[in-house]
């Protein structure tokens, strides 16, 4: 990241924290119920080690074809918020529930809906074994407990700015793989095919992150967030591939529940 | 015969063909991925990506799409690798013909794995030709690498023999000497491809 976006992010939110201090009319208490959905976006790449044998992309080409390895999910939560809304400060705590999951899939180039996956070798027999693979998922449900600070630094009447930073742990309750062979026949080989994918995973979850995000409306309010690249604790999440980071798309329902007197 | 049952029958064959056909199209096609180190030539693999390289000085003479890269020919117990492409953008090939192998199938040729055959010294001989030219080498230096021999199984079928390696000799072509450097294969060995004529 250059310098002169910094700069920038940093003037807007200096500018914006001066607007807010002193805010009048405002609770200086507000205790608010918030429902929260996201939509998940690990930045993973596919483990190296497993062995996929390239497909022809078109007669007419001379380049090599890939497989597609994507990374998603969904996420379902719910958390309790405790805010200043005179000096723009809050603090939240919930329980969220993620769907994740991670695919391997063939390309689809001159209907080759399958690749090639090498699951055996053996140098002194000199016998290599492959199966052909439609696709091979991992799903996972990760249970979340996250503590996250935000900070109003604009408002404005048709909505207010802010900026949050989160932790969350947790722990992957259900781990599943599926492997959808070309042919049938290959499934009493299912065992050998998924130890040669098979990768440690960590099954305790960690992560930090930060999101900038606006609100509109008073009662209730509804809140867009991004988050920007967060962070795992650890790479080992997933068992086809490692992911560093990840970004999401949040939005949120927040219910006022308590409201102090405003401040004079 | 009932026409419903050839309404049934009809699809189903035509699936099953064009599966089958599909899989050979995979396994069977060429799937260049240049090395990077050395332009214009695939990179080495162990995949039958059915692909060869080798610098002809500096001129690669590699495989191409349009012909069978690799064929394997046993005639009277000599092996011959038969490597088909494109020298200076007309069609070439070059023989190497290997005495003492006698493979009966493509299974066999893993007795090739982890060979180097001294082109030099050993009693093979290395052709080249051209539409317009063809050349028995007379090798000063060479050798031949087939470092992994593979019997290839899909889906718990055997279908192939992956033959990978590497080559590099020098020799004379048109009285003056030249390099063929940084040679390598990687075919697939089928039933397509291998013949054994010494069995008829």
């Amino acid at each position: 990241m250059s310098i002169r976006p910094i700069a920038l992010l940093l003037i807007g939110l200096l500018t914006g924290s001066l607007l807010i201090q002193g805010q009048e009319g405002l609770p200086s208490r507000e205790q608010d119920w918030i429902i929260e959905t996201e939509i998940l976006l690990p930045n993973a790449t596919l483990y190296n080690d497993i062995a996929i044998r390239q497909n022809p992309v078109s007669s007419t080409s001379y380049d090599n074809g890939t497989v597609t390895y994507s990374v998603g999910g969904l996420m379902l939560g719910t958390r309790w918020k405790w805010q200043n809304p005179a000096r723009g400060w809050g603090l939240s705590v919930g329980i969220r529930a993620k769907a994740l999951y991670n695919k391997i899939t063939g390309n689809m180039e001159r209907n080759s809906d399958f690749y090639y996956l090498r699951y055996y070798t053996d140098d002194a027999t000199g016998v290599t074994k492959f199966a052909r693979i439609n696709t091979i998922n991992e799903s996972m449900l990760l249970l979340a407990l996250p503590l996250e600070a935000n900070y109003t630094v604009l408002r404005t009447e048709l909505f207010d700015a802010f900026i949050s930073i989160g932790t969350e742990v947790g722990y992957f309750t259900m781990r599943e793989v599926k492997i959808s062979f070309r042919d049938n026949t290959m499934k009493p080989y299912e065992s050998a095919v998924r130890k040669s994918i098979d990768h440690p995973v960590n099954n305790l979850y960690g992560a930090v992150y930060g999101t900038v995000g606006a609100a509109i409306g008073q009662s209730p309010r509804l809140i867009g967030e991004i988050c920007l690249p967060g962070i795992y604790f650890s790479k080992k999440y997933f068992m086809l591939g490692t992911a560093q980071y990840f970004t999401s798309f949040r939005l949120s329902l927040q219910i006022p529940v308590f409201k102090s007197q405003p401040e004079k | 015969m009932n026409v419903k049952i050839f309404a049934l029958i009809i699809p189903l064959c035509m699936g099953l063909l064009s599966c089958s056909k599909n899989d050979d199209y995979n396994l069977s096609s060429s799937i260049f991925i240049e090395d990077t180190d050395f332009p214009g030539l695939p990179k080495y693999s162990e995949w039958g990506y059915n692909t060869f390289g080798a610098y002809i000085d500096r001129s690669p003479f590699v495989s191409t799409n349009e012909d069978i890269p690799g064929k394997v020919v046993i005639r009277n117990d000599t092996l011959q690798l038969i490597l088909k492409g494109s020298y200076k953008g007309v069609f070439a090939e070059m023989i190497f013909m290997l005495g003492g192998y006698n493979p009966r199938s493509h299974s066999q040729l893993t007795a090739l794995n982890g060979d180097t055959i001294d082109l030099k010294h050993s009693p093979s001989k290395v052709q080249f030709r051209t539409k317009t030219a063809f050349y028995n080498f007379d090798i000063i230096e060479g050798e031949l690498i087939f470092k992994k021999v593979q019997r290839l199984y899909v889906d718990e079928e055997e279908t192939k023999c992956i033959v990978s390696g590497y080559f590099q000799l020098k020799t004379f072509m048109n009285d003056e000497p030249v390099a063929i450097s940084q040679g390598r294969f990687d075919l697939g060995i089928g039933y397509d491809n291998f013949f054994n004529l010494s069995l008829n």
